[in-house]
């Protein structure tokens, strides 16, 4: 393999493995939001809002993960 | 981004031509200079470049429509209330209520409001302007050039996230320094029980994740915006690759999957301005009152 089949193998690696961790992160993030909905539905509001802000965080760990496979797309 | 559009592709497809399209070259198109009836837009200052390029016209152009609107609007806000100025209160009262009220009080949220409306309104509107297909290049066909149609997004560049998020990384410490003093404020950075030892590597640590969240801020802005127009393009891609007839029975389904990216695209735009603006307020009355 040439350097560029392997940087098109570490990118789709990347991505897949840096997405495991967020996708287990928001699951467990929403699923417990919706408990805290269900059994406080007076809450919703600011939990929503909580919730919002959480998945933004989470998510940003995978987009690191995209911007490294987008980088070894395309630079290396 | 993705200076694609329809008609490019459309018309490579018709052709049958193997020109060969470069992902890479659209990352050196958005901070290209723009060129006007054949003058290049480029100016260079000093060191600095101040090239007119895409992603300079997108920002004139959500900077545009934001004030216009907010003007034109508030000079003749009535009691009763027209249709604009219900759209534009509702997202005032949002903004005020959701997003400030929930971190500030007083007069630090009287300060602070008006920059974090603003941001929220800027980025909700570059984020929506970057879904509208524009003729953004050009494109040669059977010798004719025709305007090609694509989209992007002011905030599909990194150069314009990492400005805003400077923004608010410096007005976190502004806040923070003018409601505390210097001293106070830095000290307020490790916890006041801290044994004397740790508390160098307490101060080493939120350093860097002050550092962190400018980063992270910027960079979810971008990559979101980002992998959001590459796939829409990778839909739109998959229709015009069907070269084979006995395969357009998937071009139905492949459109609904076009329709379903875009109005995904449609919910990220707002929930990353909300995110970018909520983010923003929480660091800032973080910083005004640090006795968390």
């Amino acid at each position: 393999m040439d350097n560029k089949a392997m940087a098109l193998l570490a990118a789709g690696l990347a991505m897949g493995i840096g997405a495991l961790g967020p996708g287990i992160g928001i699951g467990y993030l929403v699923g417990k939001s919706v408990e805290g909905i269900a059994r406080q539905p007076e809450a919703s509001g600011d939990i929503r809002t909580t919730m919002f802000i959480g998945i933004g965080v989470t998510e940003a760990v995978a987009l690191y993960a995209l911007v490294i496979a987008i980088l070894l797309i395309f630079v290396a | 981004m993705i200076g694609l559009g329809l008609i490019a592709s459309s018309s490579e497809a018709a052709e049958g031509a193997a020109e060969t399209f470069k992902p890479t070259d659209e990352f050196e198109h958005a901070v290209k200079p723009i060129s006007i009836a054949g003058h290049e837009l480029s100016f260079q200052i000093g060191p600095i470049d101040m090239s007119v390029s895409k992603a300079v016209v997108y920002v004139w152009l959500a900077a545009l429509i934001v004030g216009i609107f907010c003007i034109a609007v508030a000079r003749v806000a009535k009691i009763l209330p027209t249709r604009k100025q219900m759209a534009l209160e509702a997202l005032y009262e949002f903004v005020e209520d959701k997003l400030v009220g929930a971190v500030m009080h007083g007069k630090a949220a009287a300060t602070w409001f008006p920059y974090i409306l603003t941001l929220f309104l800027f980025i909700l509107v570059s984020n929506l302007i970057g879904l509208l297909p524009f003729f953004l290049g050009t494109e040669e066909w059977k010798g004719l050039t025709l305007p090609a149609l694509g989209t992007f997004a002011a905030t599909s560049n990194i150069n314009v996230t990492v400005a805003l998020a400077l923004m608010t990384f410096v007005f976190t410490h502004f806040a923070g320094i003018k409601a505390n003093g210097p001293i106070g404020y830095f000290k307020g950075w490790v916890p006041g029980s801290a044994p004397a030892v740790l508390k160098p590597v307490l101060f080493l640590i939120h350093f860097v994740s002050e550092i962190f969240r400018l980063v992270s801020l910027a960079v979810r802005l971008f990559a979101n915006l980002l992998a959001g127009h590459i796939m829409i393009l990778v839909f739109y891609s998959l229709t015009f690759m069907l070269s084979s007839y006995v395969l357009l029975v998937l071009l139905i389904p492949l459109e609904f999957g076009v329709i379903a990216i875009s109005l995904f695209e449609i919910f990220v735009a707002v929930i990353q301005a909300y995110i970018f603006a909520i983010l923003s307020a929480v660091y800032i009355g973080g910083a005004i009152n640090q006795d968390h």
